[in-house]
């Protein structure tokens, strides 16, 4: 299988409203795919069933082959797909440092350990570390993650995503409500994160997609209507009318 | 990495508990004040271990006495088996000293806790209170209906002098009970802080903070809160297990609303955010409900309004105030805000005091006399308006200090 995610499909509906509505779609091992969509399209929702927030209606999605649809989150986090939020989800009340190493004992299998102290989860402690200097906050380390700066939650939001060492990373608009040089600060923390991981990212800020995306998907009404190369979306007529129309017009 | 305790910080603490331990037994003598201290030590092990659910794990329970109580149970029946089983000396229990009791409260809390958590734990908030409130009135109710286990209204008697004695420490008197307790609340305070260091310790905050995204990390967040659950009902069982030594008899009481509220009373004073808050708490209350009766017959208001006060004016606790004055002390500020602080307790003091005088003139209004008038020695009388415009005085300073000082920390803020 050359496919992280295979989506095949996929419907949910919450009583009559039917939000997705047969999504297909294939994402390729180590690539960047961005999904894209006007307001309302269903993308949030689509990422919601993919990461087991929601289970669909019907559908399958398989992660490297395996059927993860109807899965609780845990257990698909435990088999190698992690995701962060839209908007900003910590532990508010723990310090940065702290929220990476609790993102980070599931790999040791130390969250129900309580006869050592976290300090000696040797790896867990490491693995904290290098997120901490990888999404470079060690200056914030012992800050409660729910006083930081905004951008600097995002940047925890994905370091907590990556912690876990999973190797399919959804990001949930990551540069959501940041300015110009955060966003380039987040567009490069990206592609580290993209380094020898499949990345499936919703993003509204079109410069950051044709930046970061190999591939990218167009949601309009729960449906892909296109997938292809930044260059061929840009080109897609259906797009343009559906989606890039609006920001050209 | 600065902020890093070096070994001996880490340890201050412990080392002057334990010679705080130490020196109590050498400044008091009588078995009344040894009393008092014997239950501060069994509620600070109670109310620290409310805490581990609800300060640690952001589970409101109003049904934690549950688990002190089947804990006192189960340590007091087995205190019962010391005590047959030294007839003939023959058996196990012929073989266990009664100091060992925690443990047993300990085993029979925490199994308690394995038996009926699982589905409790599903929720915390509103549906987890309920639950725990249900259960709480269930057991104290059902208690009466097995009155082999119970004893009935009377409760369970026994005799803690049974059993070996090791090291010739006796349970005679309070005083001899005193080591005993010293012992077993500093061994379960440092258990219960060791607790909060380890990794289910960490995530227990972490699903108190937000259990969603516990769940994209990897962990159930029902399964964490059910293994605090348990960690936490087994150490309420061993405060009970103290208590069944300290008084030689358990009664259903201890399984009731009352003492589940005594637990979260404890625990809200001292402070939920801080590990040693509900120490403060628990020594605070029990000093409180133990000393103010022989003042005043208003003694009970007192221990509510200052539980009010605190949940609206200082949501953080006793520990939170103190530890709002250790940071500033830090960062070298406190010089500047300390007037402030002050300012803001004077006229906490004076409109206490107001309520007071108001409280006890009311008291002696209706009832002729009034006991804490009595113990200062003084003859108010209660219909001369100007005893009453004193107290409007007082109300009127407090409140005009409380101005002054809001302005003061406002500017320097």
């Amino acid at each position: 299988m050359s496919h992280a995610l295979t989506i095949d499909d996929l419907k949910k509906s919450f009583g009559p409203a039917e939000v997705i509505r047969g999504v297909n779609l294939r994402v390729e091992k180590g690539e960047v795919h961005a999904v894209i969509g006007p307001n309302g399209a269903g993308k949030s929702t689509f990422f919601n069933l993919v990461s087991g927030a929601f289970a669909p209606t019907s559908g399958e999605v398989r992660l490297h082959g395996q059927r993860i649809d109807g899965l609780a989150p845990e257990k698909i986090q435990q088999r190698g797909l992690a995701r962060s939020f839209q908007v900003s989800n910590v532990f508010g009340n723990l310090s940065v440092f702290e929220n990476l190493r609790c993102a980070c004992f599931k790999q040791c299998a130390a969250g129900y350990t309580f006869w050592r102290p976290a300090a000696s989860v040797k790896r867990a402690n490491r693995r904290a570390e290098e997120v901490l200097a990888m999404i470079g906050l060690a200056d914030l380390r012992d800050s409660p993650a729910g006083a930081l700066p905004y951008a600097s939650q995002r940047a925890l939001e994905i370091g907590m995503t990556i912690a876990g060492e999973a190797d399919v990373v959804l990001l949930d608009e990551p540069t959501a409500g940041m300015s110009n040089t955060e966003t380039t600060q987040a567009i490069e923390l990206i592609r580290q994160v993209a380094e020898g991981r499949t990345l499936m990212i919703v993003e509204h800020d079109m410069g950051v997609v044709f930046e970061l995306a190999d591939r990218i998907s167009v949601l309009v009404y729960g449906e892909i209507i296109a997938t292809g190369t930044p260059e061929a979306i840009r080109n897609d007529p259906r797009v343009k009318e559906a989606y890039l129309g609006e920001e050209a017009a | 990495m600065s902020l890093r305790l070096s070994p001996w910080r880490a340890l201050a603490p412990w080392l002057i508990s334990l010679l705080v331990l130490l020196v109590i037994p050498l400044l008091v003598s009588s078995n009344g004040t040894f009393s008092i201290i014997n239950l501060i030590a069994i509620n600070i092990v109670f109310a620290l271990s409310y805490n581990m659910l609800l300060g640690q794990g952001g589970m409101l329970s109003f049904g934690h006495a549950v688990f002190f109580g089947l804990g006192a149970y189960g340590a007091i029946h087995v205190m019962n088996l010391i005590g047959d089983a030294g007839y003939d000396g023959q058996g196990f229990w012929a073989h266990f000293p009664v100091y060992l009791l925690p443990l047993v409260g300990f085993a029979t809390g925490a199994l308690a806790a394995l038996l009926v958590g699982w589905p409790f734990c599903r929720r915390a908030g509103t549906a987890f209170a309920m639950i725990t409130l249900g259960l709480g009135e269930l057991v104290a109710a059902g208690s009466q209906m097995f009155p082999t286990v119970f004893g009935g209204e009377a409760g369970v008697f026994s005799n803690r002098m049974v059993g070996p004695v090791w090291f010739g420490l006796e349970l005679a008197q309070p005083a001899d009970v005193y080591w005993f307790s010293a012992f077993w609340v500093l061994l379960a305070v440092f258990a219960m802080w060791a607790f909060t260091r380890t990794p289910l310790g960490r995530m227990s905050n972490a699903v108190r903070d937000n259990a969603e995204r516990l769940q994209f990390i990897g962990y159930p967040p029902r399964n964490l809160r059910f293994l605090v659950f348990i960690a936490a009902g087994g150490f309420a069982g061993l405060g009970g297990g103290m208590a069944a030594v300290n008084y030689e008899i358990v009664t259903p009481e201890s399984l009731g609303l009352l003492t589940s509220g005594l637990a979260l009373l404890m625990a809200a004073v001292g402070g939920l955010g801080v590990f040693y808050g509900p120490i403060v708490g628990a020594i605070v209350v029990t000093v409180m409900n133990s000393l103010l009766s022989d003042y005043t017959d208003a003694s009970i208001l007192y221990v509510g309004l200052v539980f009010l006060a605190v949940v609206m004016f200082a949501p953080a606790g006793l520990g939170g105030g103190v530890e709002q004055v250790r940071q500033s002390w830090r960062r070298g500020e406190l010089t500047r805000q300390l007037p402030g602080w002050l300012g803001g307790a004077v006229s906490v003091l004076l409109i206490a005091l107001g309520l007071v005088a108001s409280i006890e003139l009311v008291y002696q209004l209706s009832h002729g006399r009034d006991k804490l008038a009595q113990v200062l020695g003084l003859q108010p009388d209660p219909s001369s308006p100007l005893v009453w415009l004193g107290v409007v005085a007082l109300f009127a300073a407090g409140y005009g200090v409380a101005r002054a000082s809001k302005n003061y920390r406002e500017a320097r803020s």
